[in-house]
């Protein structure tokens, strides 16, 4: 179970648009390219929505390795090592409904990094298949995801690197708790600080032409 | 638009315009603001639900120091306009955003606060984006005042008359906002927590109510002001000079992006406001109340556009465009149009069409609906979107799909090269100083490694590119795996299959692109009045000008 509940000091609390947005900046300043950017700031979003960590996975995503390159085929993905859970994500997502997707039969995808990243994808694929699905990690059950409802069994955010199956399933857990909506927790002023660090590597100093188009010329005394 | 099966005008289909005569900025940034506007939306809410206003603090001194709570409340909750006033130097006083001190600052909060809370606004509001706000406020803004407009109007007040009224005419306001933060921004609640509630659904409906309230706070400060300095000599404010008056408005670059970030929210947007004309259009007769209302509201706009001053040249000619195309319009009307003939509002909007330039055929537009809010203020409801739901991306759709989609919506962007200065000679980026976009000059300036992606058009046509050679039948979950980069152009293409007015259809990085043009539209949808560029990225407009306060929202309006 993955519920935020320490309590948090020397933190932040961020809202939603700002967790969403910080986690995209973020990435791009990591040298993800936009495309992916876009689905990391949603990602970030959609499990602070749910009080799901994603501030360490994500920080351990932009700054690890990248993982290797996906090769999703029917059945079991290929690749040349641990790949990226953000990767791995979307196009589990992308492919829902093709032969390399989870589909009615389950797909294995082999060694995924932060794989806590995934779970927000996967319910897109579980609403495009209408199909629900477990996710097991050394053959033990962590996660269940349906278009209706998602529960997570373990620290699914601490865990850097799993082996992960994804199997159709019929109902959910009764020990699994369903996670519902809420605000996100706060994080660490720590991470807040190396995140943005990140994000500022996507911005661009101001010069004197710049501000003076933007209207710094000239007084606002009317 | 998710309204549009339930319609319950299906003849209104045949007079929509197409998104290729809409999107083009050449005609949105010509929009006026409409009775679909989210502040008219509000003000009418707000009378119809007789909601009760309340104002339990105002404590300022001579300065206008001090704080304020603006409660307003409706059938089922009350938010509440926490106001504090500062003593500003005039050397500090900047509307850019780079700015650290205002004469007030503001916060909307979501009921009523407590001593606790306000000592905890107290210490956050001032500082604005340095400082945080919480969940429990909606809004978070700060404004200046109109030095010369405001003194003179306290000078006089004080003394026992009213400010001279083409002084006021010409400012229009006594105080103007240069931000007004909303959806999460800096601690405060997301749109989406609370886009359940009736009264918020319409988008920036908590940023609507927060001005509107400044409004009836800047008066009142002037009157409170005038009282400490003129003691019982002091006079109130003219109601009709107060009515006339509205809350002033310095916008930038910054929200133009947000046209091009919220695709879905767009097309809703445009799509109501074309329905609205539609529906109108499809009216077999007009009635004589609507006739009548119809020709007051055109002598209306004829004296806004007579008062609306601008010193920027493209704005000079836009107003000379608004000024005769209304004269002809109303020689129109009272000598060769026949309200009685069949379908007679079609036939105003076609002759518009053929004789008046953009801008006065937007304004046409405006006009249009204006009596007609029986038959379309129900599409206020439609303005909303669930942006969640258009995110995912379907990568079974195919290729041959995506080419389609493209050669419908996207034939304006493809087979240009974007490689010349004349197709990308801008870049969006964010400013380092304030995460704030802006836009450079991609030959003159650095920067241009972290453009950010508003290069629709050159996405667009980099997508075509990529599609040609591939199988028709493949997935385009193939390509995307492939290369990434086209994603977020992919997502807007699938996008617009179910709503073809997302996209703006122009080129976002020429050297011909006009970013007012982007404000302007933005701004009209929010029912802003006189746009006054001040160069070709901001501008100064004005909201609720003409507009009722709490004290005399019962019975007004008129709609």
């Amino acid at each position: 179970m993955d519920r935020v509940s320490e309590a948090v000091t020397d933190s932040v609390a961020l809202s939603l648009p700002e967790v969403s947005s910080l986690a995209l900046r973020a990435a791009r300043g990591a040298g993800y390219p936009w495309g992916l950017c876009e689905d990391c700031g949603f990602a970030a979003a959609w499990l602070a929505e749910r009080g799901i960590h994603w501030s360490q996975p994500l920080l351990r995503r932009l700054t690890g390795p990248r993982g290797a390159k996906v090769r999703p085929a029917p059945d079991k993905w290929a690749s040349d090592g641990p790949i990226c859970a953000l990767v791995a994500g979307v196009t589990l997502a992308d492919f829902a409904t093709l032969p390399e997707g989870p589909g009615e039969s389950g797909v294995t995808l082999g060694r995924v990094l932060d794989p806590v990243f995934l779970v927000p994808f996967l319910t897109f694929a579980a609403e495009r298949t209408g199909q629900a699905y477990e996710g097991v990690n050394d053959g033990r059950p962590w996660l269940h995801v349906s278009s209706s409802g998602l529960a997570v069994a373990q620290d699914v955010s601490g865990l850097e690197v799993a082996d992960v199956a994804l199997r159709p399933t019929a109902a959910i857990d009764a020990s699994h708790q369903i996670l519902t909506p809420c605000a996100p927790e706060p994080i660490s002023n720590e991470t807040y600080a190396r995140l943005d660090a990140l994000a500022l590597r996507m911005t661009v100093p101001a010069t004197a032409a710049s501000a003076k188009r933007a209207g710094a010329s000239g007084s606002d005394n009317d | 638009m998710s309204c549009d099966p339930l319609s319950p005008y299906p003849e209104a289909a045949r007079y929509r315009r197409t998104p290729d005569e809409v999107m083009r900025l050449s005609r949105l940034g010509l929009s006026h603001p409409t009775r679909l506007s989210f502040l008219r939306v509000l003000l009418r809410r707000m009378r119809d639900e007789a909601w009760h206003f309340t104002r339990p603090v105002f404590e300022f001194d001579a300065r206008g120091v001090g704080r304020a709570v603006y409660c307003a409340e409706g059938p089922e909750r009350t938010y509440s306009l926490v106001a504090f006033g500062h003593d500003l130097p005039p050397d500090a006083r900047t509307d850019r955003v780079i700015a650290t001190a205002w004469d007030a600052t503001f916060c909307l909060f979501d009921g009523v606060p407590d001593a606790d809370d306000l000592a905890r606004l107290d210490a956050n509001v001032p500082l604005q984006e340095a400082g945080r706000v919480s969940s429990k406020e909606l809004s978070l803004s700060r404004a200046n005042r109109s030095v010369r407009l405001f003194e003179h109007v306290v000078g006089a007040l004080s003394q026992g008359r009213q400010p001279d009224a083409d002084a006021l005419a010409a400012t229009g306001y006594l105080m103007r906002t240069t931000a007004v933060y909303g959806s999460g921004k800096f601690g405060a609640a997301s749109h989406a927590s609370i886009a359940a509630r009736p009264e918020m659904s319409a988008p920036f409906q908590a940023e609507m109510l927060s001005v509107w309230m400044i409004r009836a706070f800047t008066v009142d400060l002037v009157e409170d002001m005038a009282r400490h300095r003129g003691g019982d000599k002091a006079v109130r404010l003219d109601p009709q000079l107060k009515r006339s008056l509205g809350v002033g408005n310095s916008t930038g670059l910054g929200m133009a992006p947000f046209l091009v970030r919220h695709p879905s929210l767009l097309n809703n947007w445009i799509m109501v406001r074309e329905e609205a004309l539609a529906r109108v259009r499809s009216l077999r007769q007009a009635g004589q109340a609507e006739v009548a209302a119809f020709r007051a509201a055109l002598s209306a706009a004829q004296d806004n556009a007579a008062v609306w001053d601008s010193t920027h040249l493209l704005q000079v000619e836009r107003l000379n465009d608004l000024r005769t195309g209304l004269t002809t319009l109303e020689n129109h009307v009272a000598n060769h149009w026949q309200p009685q003939a069949d379908h007679p509002w079609n036939a105003l909007w076609l002759w518009g069409n053929a004789h008046l330039p953009f801008e006065a055929q937007e304004a046409l537009l405006a006009l249009l609906l204006e009596p007609h809010g029986a038959i379309v203020d129900d599409l206020a409801a439609c303005l909303h979107a669930d942006e969640a739901k258009a995110f995912a991306i379907d990568g079974a759709m195919t290729v041959a799909e995506v080419k389609t989609l493209l050669a419908d919506h996207y034939a304006w962007a493809l087979g240009r090269d974007y490689s010349g200065q004349a197709d990308c000679a801008r870049f969006w980026y964010v400013s380092e100083d304030k995460l704030e976009p802006r836009l450079g000059e991609r030959f003159d300036e650095p920067g241009g490694d972290q453009e950010l992606p508003l290069d629709i058009a050159r996405r667009a046509s980099a997508l075509e590119l990529a599609l040609r050679g591939r199988k028709a039948d493949e997935p385009i979950a193939k390509l995307l795996l492939k290369a990434p980069t086209h994603r977020p152009m992919v997502r807007r293409v699938q996008t617009t299959k179910s709503f073809p007015f997302s996209e703006i259809r122009d080129n976002l990085i020429s050297e011909d692109l006009l970013p007012i043009d982007m404000l302007r539209c933005k701004l009209a949808f929010f029912g802003a009045s006189r746009f006054d560029p001040r160069s070709d990225r901001w501008v100064r407009i004005s909201l609720f000008q003409n507009c009722p306060y709490p004290d005399t929202l019962s019975g007004d309006m008129g709609s």
